[in-house]
């Protein structure tokens, strides 16, 4: 799973609920298709890792995968049946903070039927919504 | 191969700021500016469906504009377009005025031909520059440059150097001629795809990442690196 090799500070403060929309990262970088956010919200390492599995495994052999997020920001938890107090929790897991029109995925190097299928069984895997982008001229 | 020209007029505006263009875009406008050779910047807007024909020409995004403002024309082009970051409509566009003599940098669009060569020896096309950025004369800006792959094979590599018999005229790359362009690669094995469609392991705990700042803090980093529930009674960490 996606994760900082190296940060600063184990724990971070809790993200604040993201406002007003991308402002990078919002047209495709090397891809012909993708899918960008249409939602706010946190996506997980997990998240990220089992939508880009399901879309390895609709591409199977051909095409190229690009992941345009990367978890960054540490989420804590504090253990189950704990009283409240005593510091912040342990770092749990990272999240990748999303704004609508980030793009999220990129796919190279196949149809455009096959992208929306790949696209698709990866925004299952996602806690936003999301929609399918091309690229302008992309198969003709 | 001289692109094609279209007219769109515009109207000058007087007020400015996100409030008087967010009122003009519901009006059906688009916000602009026209700056360039020869002319004052001036603030303009534009309809925005004439605009957006405007733009899905032939030419594409290299579309050379007689844009008529105040009675004056300027030979312009679309320098660049802010879109909405979800619906992908046009928010403002910049004109840059350009002379018909004076070379300008355009963005010409690659354009693959005979992709079912390398796929049919089971290659995948990784194309690496989408577009080619070339210095030309206004009316010599090529609609596309295309690029054959016919007969190609896995590890076979195109250059720039494989354009220059399309270049116009009188116009030259801003890139060097050993510059990648498109490439052919070899499917992935079977272990590898394997490896990709299972990952990692999702149940697998990750290792916490390393610190980087270990010396600066003892008080926190001291404490902090021995991970498990907290004991330290302090309430939040720092940032």
């Amino acid at each position: 799973m996606l994760a900082p090799k190296r940060v600063k500070y184990r724990k971070q403060h809790r993200p604040r609920p993201l406002k007003g929309l991308a402002t990078g990262g919002t047209e495709l970088y090397v891809g012909d298709y993708g899918i960008k956010a249409t939602q706010p919200g946190w996506i997980t390492a997990r998240q990220i890792e089992a939508a880009r599995i399901s879309i390895n495994r609709a591409v199977k052999r051909g095409g190229k995968v690009r992941i345009a997020i990367f978890p960054d920001r540490s989420i804590t938890k504090k253990p189950l049946e704990t009283r409240m107090g005593s510091g912040k929790g342990s770092p749990d897991h990272w999240v990748a903070a999303v704004k609508p029109g980030r793009v999220l995925f990129e796919i190279s190097g196949v149809s455009e039927e096959l992208a929306r299928e790949a696209m698709r069984r990866a925004s299952h895997k996602l806690p936003v919504k999301t929609k399918f982008i091309a690229r302008e001229g992309a198969d003709e | 191969m001289a692109s094609k020209q279209i007219e769109l007029t515009a109207s000058t505006r007087t007020k400015h700021g996100k409030g008087a263009s967010g009122r003009l875009r519901k009006t059906g406008r688009v916000p602009g500016i026209v700056y360039g050779h020869g002319v004052e910047p001036t603030a303009l807007d534009v309809d925005a469906l004439q605009l957006y024909h405007a733009l899905h020409t032939d030419a594409g995004r290299n579309v050379l504009i007689r844009l008529e403002v105040e009675g004056e024309t300027h030979l312009s082009i679309v320098k660049d377009l802010q879109r909405h970051a979800v619906r992908g409509d046009v928010m403002h566009v910049d004109f840059q005025a350009v002379s018909r003599d004076q070379q300008i940098t355009a963005e010409i669009p690659v354009h693959l031909a005979n992709e079912e060569d390398p796929r049919q020896n089971g290659g995948i096309i990784n194309l690496v520059l989408y577009t080619v950025p070339l210095r030309v004369r206004p009316l010599e800006v090529p609609q596309e440059f295309v690029l054959d792959l016919a007969g190609t094979e896995i590890g076979d590599v195109r250059r720039m150097s494989d354009l220059a018999d399309q270049l116009p005229e009188g116009a030259e790359f801003e890139l060097e001629d050993d510059v990648t362009i498109v490439t052919i690669t070899a499917p992935m094995s079977e272990e590898e795809l394997d490896e990709l469609a299972e990952g990692a392991g999702i149940e697998e705990d990750q290792a916490e990442p390393e610190l980087v700042a270990e010396g600066d803090e003892p008080a926190e980093g001291g404490d902090e690196a021995e991970g498990g529930a907290d004991a330290e009674g302090d309430g939040d960490a720092d940032e």
